[in-house]
């Protein structure tokens, strides 16, 4: 079997993804906040309990958006090079 | 030996008492245990009598000893294994098995009856004549007329009267009926008392001739079982609460678990009807303790668990915002699917974690007795009644009574005017 090497470049790659979707659930929240009646400014982080399973789940959701954006790019990548090499 | 959880001081601060003001306006029953009271009597001391110390009186025992107010002098019982037991508590005390020795003697104070119901009219109406103060277990008596005759000889004789109603000494009650007279509930519906058990409510005999002396309470000679022994505590709070006492008394009971020969009914229900149509009524199951024992006080703004010391607001704070848009996102996702289902949504009782009365989980061990025990020596130290503890006492007995007897008669009962007590109600 194979050794499958996760270089420090990728691990970094991902944590900082997975930071931009926290800002992102964060942001939710704040437009929840602001949005709906009867809450509190308090909730910012009151609601840490479902913040973090929301932004893994917007992280997960990025997956496949990543992985079509791969094999489009890999489509379209031959094309662009030979473009550039013009 | 059990001890007081909160000392004196820390119970009157609790209840937000600590001024004899405060003490005589929000529980005048209370004004014996104040500060200033209290110091007032410092170095007096009281005989008593014990008459009957099985379990209920050793509880009691237990508190008295540690009162440097208080000498128990005599110890009486017919059942020898009962008066040992208590020596060991209480050991520089003279023992006899009359009860009437106890009463002769001019120095004792006041006596505790803590003998099977029975016997509480007799002696305690010996004992008010003979110029003593008492202190009575619940309930009063096992029938109305004796239970009658027990408050008007202490109104005759104006000797100090107490009732085992230890909820008037609870902190945790206290501050329930604090909370609900201020209306913080709104007005109060509807009380659901209930006890239930998984036991036989039998104790160890050491020989067949003494059954029905042991387990008295399985036996009507001597008792109405669970109305008498449980009811009568939780059918107080109907008195306390409402301020007034119920036109009408249904129920229902029988044996349908321990069918061992007891009389006493393992299975009851009981509706009490106000005037105004609110209710309280009293379940109890001696063949299962899932629910354990409650009394769910419920206002328009809320319900109260004194039990467990809690109360709990009907409306609760809403949920964060953000959890409110996720649920608002999957109804909008699932919302147009069509499913078979039912086209309404049911009021299904909320989840709703509530508020600790006091602040603080109630601690267990401390159901009052200590305070009403100190209350009692007290009011035999100043000779002085404190008010509502006589009628409270002498209400719940006659409510649980009146309870057996709609079960034992199969029909609705109306309050008899004769068993009706002049009763200023806080």
């Amino acid at each position: 079997m194979k050794d499958v090497v996760i270089k420090g470049k990728v691990i970094r790659r991902e944590l900082f993804i997975y930071l931009a979707c926290l800002v992102v659930a964060c942001l939710l929240n704040v437009y929840a906040i602001a949005t709906y009646s009867d809450t509190t400014w308090k909730e910012l982080y009151s609601v840490w309990y479902a913040l973090l399973p929301v932004s893994l789940l917007i992280y997960v959701l990025t997956v496949p958006v990543r992985l079509a954006g791969l094999g489009l790019w890999k489509l379209v990548r031959p094309l662009a090079c030979r473009k550039c090499a013009r | 030996m059990k001890k007081n959880v909160l000392s004196r001081r820390d119970f009157l601060r609790e209840c937000g008492l600590l001024g004899v003001a405060a003490m005589a306006a929000s529980y005048p029953w209370l004004d014996a245990l104040s500060e200033e009271k209290q110091q007032a009597t410092t170095g007096e001391k009281v005989r008593l009598g014990m008459i009957g110390p099985g379990s209920r009186g050793q509880y009691h025992l237990n508190f008295l000893v540690r009162n440097p107010k208080v000498e128990i002098v005599w110890l009486c019982d017919i059942y020898q294994p009962s008066l040992d037991k208590a020596l060991e508590i209480a050991p520089g005390a003279k023992t006899c098995k009359d009860y009437r020795e106890v009463l002769d003697d001019p120095t004792v104070d006041g006596v505790y009856v803590v003998t099977p119901l029975d016997t509480h009219r007799q002696i305690t109406v010996d004992a008010f004549r003979a110029g003593k103060h008492v202190f009575c277990e619940k309930s009063l008596s096992h029938t109305l007329a004796d239970s009658k005759a027990m408050y008007d000889a202490h109104l005759e004789t104006g000797k100090v009267f107490f009732v085992g109603q230890q909820r008037l000494y609870d902190p945790y009650y206290l501050e329930a009926i604090r909370m609900i007279e201020e209306g913080t509930f709104g007005p109060i519906e509807g009380i659901k008392t209930f006890w239930y058990r998984n036991n036989d409510w039998r104790r160890k005999v050491p020989s067949p001739e003494l059954e029905r002396q042991i387990n008295w309470r399985l036996y009507r000679e001597y008792s109405c079982g669970v109305m008498t022994e449980l009811a009568c505590h939780q059918l107080q709070l109907g008195t306390w609460i409402y301020k007034d006492i119920p036109e009408t008394v249904m129920g229902s009971g029988a044996i349908t678990y321990w069918k061992d020969g007891r009389e006493v009914e393992d299975n009851v229900n009981v509706i009490y009807t106000y005037n105004d149509g609110r209710r309280i009524s009293f379940e109890s199951i001696i063949s299962n303790k899932f629910y354990g024992l409650e009394e769910q006080i419920m206002g328009n703004l809320g319900t109260i668990e004194p039990e467990k010391g809690k109360y709990y607001f009907e409306k609760t704070p809403p949920m964060p915002g953000f959890l409110r848009m996720i649920n608002d996102l999957e109804k909008d996702l699932y919302g147009n699917i069509s499913f078979a289902g039912p086209s309404w949504d049911p009021e299904i009782a909320r989840r709703n974690h509530g508020e600790f009365l006091l602040g603080k989980k109630r601690p267990g061990g401390n159901d009052g007795s200590g305070y009403l025990n100190d209350a009692f020596v007290e009011a035999v130290i100043t000779g002085k009644q404190p008010p509502m503890i006589a009628e409270e006492g002498y209400y719940s007995t006659i409510l649980s009574l009146l309870g057996q007897q709609a079960m034992d008669e199969k029909r609705i009962i109306t309050f008899p005017g004769e068993f009706k007590i002049d009763y200023n109600y806080k």
